[in-house]
């Protein structure tokens, strides 16, 4: 399964995130870039499941 | 300027960029037929280089043609403009990351470059000073990132932290914040490791402890309150 990303938009002052599926940061960011050029501001790899929160901590 | 030649910094910026180039599919499109010239027989790059022109339709048919992966190009062409051959390139090949190198110094530019998606904007004047902007624009772009230094943010966009956030009950410290702006821009916590030359274990502490004085329950509401706060720039 694809890793999970929330793309972190801010608009106005704002702050959004979307949380997408992507094989890596990169394409995270190219097609965050592409779909919300104007406010993508960040990109992070979601916390892995509550089992296993741990790991990304 | 004069530019080091003899200096060790220059020659290790030689190997760097062979070594980001290599595996890279490079279309070149300069407005200097000189400065393409050079850059196409220089050594890091003419054995990635698989196209090179001086025109903005030149550079679109290239384009289309051999898919490149990374479109190094000036804003000044011979006709055309550079940011409208980015633009232009981005629709037809849009995996295909952009460098630009901009010779008028401009928040209106700088803009430009911004709206128009560009992965990595340089100022011409930064080429051969020994800061390395080249290399680490390089670097950023074949990590993932965007590379927009310091001074074009400032052109860009200034923006402060908003003023309704309470003060932080604990700064956060140079490391952490290096973390947390890695993790901000995609980063795993092995890659940020590796990027850092720490520890795992070091690098879970830091998001740990980040996590703790930004009061976030998860990596993307510390992230957002990082944003917030204006204690990083993924950007960067």
């Amino acid at each position: 399964m694809p890793p999970m990303f929330d793309l972190i938009l801010k608009t106005n002052g704002d702050i959004t995130t979307r949380t997408v599926e992507f094989s890596d940061a990169a394409e995270a960011w190219r097609l965050g870039r592409l779909l919300y050029p104007n406010q993508i501001c960040g990109v992070v790899l979601r916390d892995a499941p509550s089992t296993s929160s741990s790991c990304h901590r | 300027m004069e530019l080091q030649v003899k200096d060790g910094s220059f020659h290790s910026a030689v190997q760097q960029a062979k070594r980001l180039l290599e595996q890279r599919r490079v279309l070149a499109v300069m407005g200097d037929r000189l400065t393409l010239c050079s850059f196409a027989l220089a050594s890091p790059i003419k054995g990635s280089l698989v196209g090179a022109a001086t025109t903005e339709d030149e550079g679109v048919s290239l384009a289309q043609n051999i898919r490149p992966d990374l479109l190094i190009c000036s804003a000044d062409l011979e006709t055309g403009y550079g940011l409208n051959l980015l633009r232009r390139v981005k629709k037809v090949v849009p995996t295909c990351q952009t460098l630009i190198v901009l010779v008028r110094e401009t928040q209106e530019n700088v803009q430009e470059a911004l709206e128009a998606c560009a992965d990595g904007v340089i100022f011409k004047s930064t080429l051969g000073t020994g800061h390395g902007d080249l290399i680490s624009a390089l670097q950023t772009i074949a990590q993932g990132g965007v590379y927009y230094p310091e001074p074009i943010r400032r052109l860009a966009a200034p923006e402060s932290p908003r003023a309704d956030l309470p003060e932080l009950i604990e700064a956060l410290t140079p490391r952490e914040l290096e973390v947390v702006g890695a993790v901000a821009r995609g980063l795993k916590n092995n890659a940020i490791a590796d990027y850092l030359g720490i520890s795992l274990e070091t690098v879970k502490t830091h998001v740990g402890n980040a996590m703790d004085k930004l009061a976030a329950r998860d990596r993307t509401q510390m992230a957002v309150t990082a944003l917030l706060y204006g204690l990083i720039d993924p950007l960067d």
